[in-house]
């Protein structure tokens, strides 16, 4: 035991080594994956740098309202003579914010949710999961506009009103999971040894579905971005003078047939972040689906 | 097939009573006075103690909690749901004429999801692989990224702005309700295409796929008259529960192409603070979604008996 105690360690490394090696072969063979992880990053360092980057303060008037797309402003200005291109750079701060803070909220409730359930089964499992079958009962949007009924709009709102309308979803998935790990082989002896429901969850079940949570959480982003901002495009969410991808395309929405630029690039903001997580996402689901064996 | 419905039907009763619960949580667990904020929202005037105490006294909220909980469900299973500020009218009259627009437009999305998907999901995978394949699911993957809200816009921009094709605001007849149906059914669009083609794909690696091409039949009988008869069973169901779903993408549609319906009535509501009406609208639309899923559930139970026993 003693002679082979270094081997191990060295032997794991390697494996792991190798295993990340597939991951990230996989990941690249998909096109779209890598373009959408650029396009991303691209958005991600204009959020990090938009006081550096942007030409205008997002909040101040800096020419003549509705002006067309032209050098100075190559987005245009909008009703009341603001930068776009300013304000969708500082909007990208907000909708990733969205993104990250309520799929943390929802990821973390409803994983913790389903490894209760599945991991106790029994009545606390049937408790939660009506309580999950209840949420379930609003489609998508409708339960994030009841905790806004609740709550009253405003971004911080938003924020948990969209993580909790995702707490289903983990809940469901992590669930499934675990019931799945409870009947594996190791960890019903890692059980048998003694082990601790606190060891058992940390060593062997935890590693078994970050996986699958980690291309869920990728994936709910971009969903979280699109419902963050129709709630603030229905007036729920940011309020003026708030720099909102959302808002700005509901701001723009009445002076449409002539001033076309003020909605179109804050919704093609949307558009492009989202598809960029989305593509990501996919790749990721191939990158770490434990069957893809592309080497 | 009789336990089975009985079974489906005895969980779902403990689900409805947590909606009701959720629903009529919203008015009472609200931070402050909600009748203040009612008044203030939905009547828009000068709010005298007389009128707060007289829509406190009218609404039932000066008895305590559990009474106006135990008459608020006993109400809602009478099928009354009171009356809205807003409007004086009864919440039900209201909602009825809402849900009737909600349901055309849901049905024309639909129709506007399968004309789109299924011949997309049917061309990605007859190819699977190539390039049409990647540009068909590229634009699936459009659809499931894409702001339903700007997608509307763009549409009113060119097709009824430019092109003059088809009218922006819908109004009774049916060429209004066109772009509204595509706006909504493009999302549920991408997903079917994207089952279709994982679907068709599998059902051409079968053994009797093989035998009639075997047989010397040409690809494209194979193709439609073997395997697209049974890849066609899982996007069937999956377009059954896109239809519940629908309900969701409507509260934007029918906001953006200023339609009449149940999503754009829950908003209004919402912003004008008129509970009844919120708690109303909110209940419809999840009990209906509720039951369209257990019927397209059972449908399927009673089309594949393998489900049943499973």
């Amino acid at each position: 035991m003693v002679t082979h105690a270094p081997a191990r360690p060295a032997l794991r490394i390697a494996g792991a080594r190798r295993r990340a090696g597939v991951m990230w072969r996989t990941f690249g063979r998909h096109r779209g994956a890598v373009g959408g992880t650029i396009v991303l990053l691209l958005w991600i360092g204009i959020a990090v740098f938009a006081p550096h980057l942007a030409p205008y303060d997002p909040l101040s008037l800096s020419g003549v309202g509705r002006q067309p797309p032209s050098a100075p402003h190559p987005m245009g200005t909008d009703l009341l003579g603001r930068d776009i291109l300013s304000r969708v750079m500082f909007g990208a701060r907000i909708s990733l914010a969205i993104g990250l803070i309520s799929v943390a909220i929802g990821g973390v409730s409803g994983s913790a949710m389903g490894v209760v359930a599945g991991y106790h089964g029994g009545r606390i499992d049937g408790v939660l999961m009506r309580i999950v079958d209840a949420m379930l009962a609003f489609p998508g949007l409708l339960l994030a506009l009841m905790v806004i009924a609740a709550l009253g709009p405003g971004l911080t709102n938003v924020m948990l009103a969209v993580g909790v309308s995702s707490i289903p979803l983990y809940a469901r998935l992590v669930r499934g999971l675990c019931l799945g790990i409870r009947q594996i082989e190791y960890v019903q002896a890692a059980h048998a040894i003694g082990g601790s429901d606190a060891r058992i969850m940390l060593r062997h079940v935890t590693p078994n579905i970050l996986g699958p949570v980690v291309v869920l959480s990728t994936l709910q982003v971009g969903s979280a971005i699109l419902v963050g901002s129709a709630l603030s495009y229905l007036g729920m969410g940011a309020q003026p003078p708030t720099p909102e991808w959302g808002l700005m395309t509901s701001e723009g929405q009445a002076y449409l047939a002539g001033e076309w630029w003020i909605s179109t690039f804050p919704g093609f903001a949307i558009l492009s972040a989202v598809l960029a997580i989305n593509l990501m996402g996919d790749g990721l689901r191939a990158a770490l689906d434990p069957r893809s064996t592309y080497r | 097939m009789g336990s089975y419905l009985g079974q489906r039907i005895a969980v779902l009763v403990p689900v409805v009573l947590l909606v009701f619960s959720a629903v009529f949580a919203i008015l009472h667990v609200l931070p402050g006075d909600p009748v203040q904020l009612m008044l203030a929202g939905a009547e828009a005037g000068v709010t005298t103690p007389e009128r707060i105490a007289q829509l406190r006294k009218s609404m039932g909220l000066d008895l305590p909690l559990h009474v106006q909980y135990g008459r608020f469900i006993a109400d809602a299973l009478r099928g009354d749901l009171g009356e809205s500020i807003r409007f004086q009218a009864p919440v039900n009259d209201l909602v009825a004429t809402a849900a009737r627009q909600t349901l055309e437009l849901s049905l024309a999305g639909m129709v506007a999801a399968l004309a789109i998907g299924i011949p997309l999901g049917i061309l990605a995978g007859l190819h699977e692989n190539g390039w049409v394949d990647s540009l068909c699911m590229l634009v699936a993957l459009l659809g499931v990224s894409m702001p339903l809200f700007w997608l509307g816009l763009l549409l009113i921009l060119f097709v009824s702005i430019h092109l003059q094709w088809l009218p922006a605001i819908s109004g009774d007849q049916l060429r209004g309700i066109i772009l509204p149906a595509f706006t909504l059914g493009f999302v549920s669009a991408g997903i079917i295409s994207r089952l279709m083609r994982a679907s068709l794909i599998d059902a051409l690696r079968n053994d009797y796929v093989r035998t009639a091409m075997a047989k010397g039949l040409p690809r494209s009988v194979v193709a439609t008259k073997h395997a697209l008869r049974n890849a066609l069973i899982p996007v069937i169901t999956i377009a059954g529960l896109q239809f519940g779903g629908m309900l969701s993408g409507a509260v934007i549609t029918e906001t953006v192409f200023s339609r009449p319906g149940l999503g754009s009535l829950i908003v209004k509501a919402i912003l004008w603070h008129d509970y009844p009406l919120i708690q109303g609208a909110v209940l419809l639309t999840s009990v209906s979604y509720v039951v369209v899923n257990l019927g397209i559930d059972v449908l399927y139970a009673w089309v594949d008996p393998r489900i049943r026993y499973a």
